[in-house]
């Protein structure tokens, strides 16, 4: 009777010191590329080739309606069934453009890979090609009609689609680690034009990125260290702790640095997580980074972000701070205190239209997080006065906007 | 604190560091689950539990108090994963009904979110065997305007179920497998309604339950559950949006009464 009850209890044990692998694919062509041979596709055929699209596939796979559009280099198609979006290279050759690349479902793993020709007639846009599942060679067909360019609305407005994390969580398995340098092209493909990092303080009060208090296996794959990040300096960081796809923690200024030079990205939320003072900090290195944006003429936004009373207060206490751009995610009146240019209330409270038109008047935007949901995504797009959305899934958010 | 160990150590010292937390909750419980057969005196509990199928008779009732405890998925509640869910405390009754039959009644409550569900459980035994057959519809309901959230939810779901059971001298084990089916549900945040996809098999959940005497009549009832989930309704307002399969443990303990 001990012995099975001790056996019980071991498997109890095993149950509740489990966490599921999530399965990965990462699939890749066997066969030689449709690109080789192709020259660069001229600016003015990529602009026609962006708009909305109707979708004709045996299984609706990606639903009936596609957006597409050219994000740093390449070609993003969004669209509303679980997220569904395509990266894909292009390429022209004999007045025929070619693309290959994956598609994939953002809210789940689902993914495969994708090739599409299509030749432009004066009178219409047609995309002809096949897809497949996981590493298979595309074999189903599928044909995307030209149905409209993006409205005016669309073209005219500054909205702000804003990524989580640098570009999605280590839970959205995107194939680059969260508030990693190398997850924030993949914003940019994604459709976000802004993207919102965590901030932490080392041990020698360097600001770097990383979201959780302590080093562990969430958020990275190998460490001989662990406790609280915060007690390790950056040099400590930087050589022990791999994260979870293989790369290093960056700090907060070559972070800037790196969405100034190698990015068209033109917003940044910095979460302030750490546990310690890092106002000063971080304050120094917005304010170079932005004369250097200046300097540059480069479009680009760096808010301090401020999600509770006590960051409020420290705010509060800095040199000028009237004149230092922040985002408050408290209340209207903790927003004038602290003069922040961005209210920012979660989305759980509703689309608050009275709100968001007493900060307008006062000149200020109003940004909501983190909104996942896609019913609630199209709400907030297609009826609130809302100027942006902080997003896991910038695919949902890009296709509701683009589509309007 | 911080701690130093060799490179090659690195993944195995942060699972021994991350299993710690669980360790020191399982030897806890393992601890007062291997004293309770000193606390026992009756042999014969076959009639008398809960979940270990049993024709009712006509007009009996029987309820069982139980606390569950569930370990939410590392992915969807990161930081914050070792920490066990705020328990849900729950109420189930049977009353005996005519040709084996019992109806089946449940109240789920973690404060946030309430459960209540009702339905038919046909029952057959043979020797030391038994198997039920049960069909659960339930609401649920739960609300929550603190911590920016100004949110409700609200729906209805259905829950096949069958159950069979071993009867030895001292306890029974029982082996549970139901299906939760989502036939509607809606979230509201103020303003805006979130609405799931209807008529879609939302989980499955495995369990495997002991139920033995704990002092006198009183039996003790000991359920290890594995839930593979879409939603896991408890934790419905921190779940998250996406459409893949999550494992959730679960571990209830409860009394018949």
């Amino acid at each position: 009777m001990i012995k099975n009850k001790l056996l019980i209890s071991f498997l109890i044990l095993i149950i509740f010191a489990c966490d599921f692998e999530v399965d990965i694919v990462d699939p890749q062509f066997s066969d030689e590329s449709i690109l080789i041979g192709t020259s660069e596709i001229p600016k003015e055929t990529k602009s026609e080739i962006e708009g909305v699209y109707s979708v004709i596939s045996a299984d609706k796979k990606f639903g009936d309606e596609l957006v597409l559009k050219w994000n740093n280099g390449k070609l993003s198609v969004f669209g509303s069934k679980l997220g569904v979006y395509f990266i894909l290279d292009g390429g022209i050759k004999d007045s025929t453009l070619f693309f290959e690349g994956i598609w994939r479902y953002a809210l789940n793993t689902e993914t495969g890979l994708i090739r599409i020709q299509s030749t432009i007639t004066s009178n219409s846009i047609k995309l002809n090609g096949l897809y497949g599942d996981e590493n298979d060679s595309p074999d189903t067909e599928l044909e995307l009609t030209f149905e409209r360019p993006f409205s005016e609305h669309v073209l005219e407005n500054d909205y702000f689609i804003i990524a989580h994390r640098g570009g999605g969580r280590n839970s959205d398995y995107v194939g680059a680690s969260e508030n990693s340098l190398e997850i924030l092209p993949f914003a940019e493909l994604f459709g976000a034009n802004g993207v919102e990092i965590d901030i932490k303080l080392s041990k020698d009060n360097i600001p770097f990125l990383y979201h959780d208090e302590t080093i562990n296996l969430r958020v990275t794959s190998d460490s001989p260290i662990w406790g609280d990040i915060e007690d390790f300096t950056f040099k400590q960081l930087s050589e022990f702790v791999i994260l979870k796809n293989g790369e290093r923690i960056p700090t907060l200024e070559e972070t800037l640095n790196f969405i100034l030079d190698e990015t068209e990205l033109k917003f940044v939320w910095l979460d302030m997580k750490s546990e310690k003072n890092t106002m000063p900090a971080v304050i120094s290195i917005q304010q170079e980074i932005l004369n250097k944006a200046n300097d540059l003429g480069r479009d680009l936004e760096i808010f301090i972000g401020l999600p509770s009373e006590e960051k409020r207060d420290i705010f509060l206490e800095q040199n000028d701070f009237e004149n230092i751009t922040s985002l408050c995610e408290l209340s209207i009146e903790d927003t004038r205190k602290t003069n922040s240019k961005i209210w920012a209330p979660r989305w759980t409270l509703g689309t608050q239209s009275n709100l968001v038109d007493i900060i307008h008047s006062e000149d200020r935007r109003a940004f909501t997080w983190t909104l996942d949901q896609a019913d609630a995504i199209s709400e907030f797009i297609n009826v609130s006065k809302f100027d942006g959305i902080l997003t896991n899934y910038p695919t949902i958010v890009s296709y509701y906007y683009y589509a309007q | 604190m911080q701690r130093f160990f060799p490179v090659y150590f690195g993944k195995l010292s942060l699972y021994l560091h991350q299993m710690k937390r669980h360790l020191r909750k399982i030897t806890f419980a393992t601890i007062i689950f291997l004293s309770i057969p000193l606390l026992s005196q009756n042999n014969l509990i076959d009639s008398k539990s809960f979940i270990y199928p049993n024709k009712l008779e006509f007009g009996k009732v029987k309820s069982l108090f139980s606390v569950t405890l569930a370990k939410l998925p590392e992915d969807a509640v990161e930081e914050v994963s070792s920490n066990i869910l705020a328990p849900l405390f729950n109420y189930d009754i049977l009353y005996g009904l005519p040709m084996g039959f019992s109806g089946h009644g449940n109240f789920t409550t973690n404060w946030v979110t309430f459960h209540f569900a009702l339905g038919p459980k046909w029952n057959y035994r043979y020797k030391k065997f038994s198997v039920s057959i049960g069909y659960d519809v339930a609401y649920v309901y739960g609300r929550l305007f603190n911590f920016g959230f100004d949110s409700e939810i609200k729906g209805w779901l259905n829950n096949p179920n069958l159950t069979f059971g071993i009867a030895f001298n001292k306890f029974t084990v029982s082996f549970k497998v139901d299906a939760t089916l989502t036939t509607s549900l809606s979230q509201f945040n103020d303003d805006v309604e979130i609405t799931t996809d209807k008529n879609k098999l939302s989980g499955i959940a495995f369990g495997a339950i002991i139920e033995q005497p704990l002092w006198k009549d009183n039996i003790i009832s000991l359920s290890f559950n594995g839930n593979y989930t879409r939603l896991y309704y408890p934790a419905w307002a921190v779940f998250p949006t996406w459409d893949r399969f999550n494992f959730i443990p679960e571990i209830l303990i409860g009394i018949v009464f």
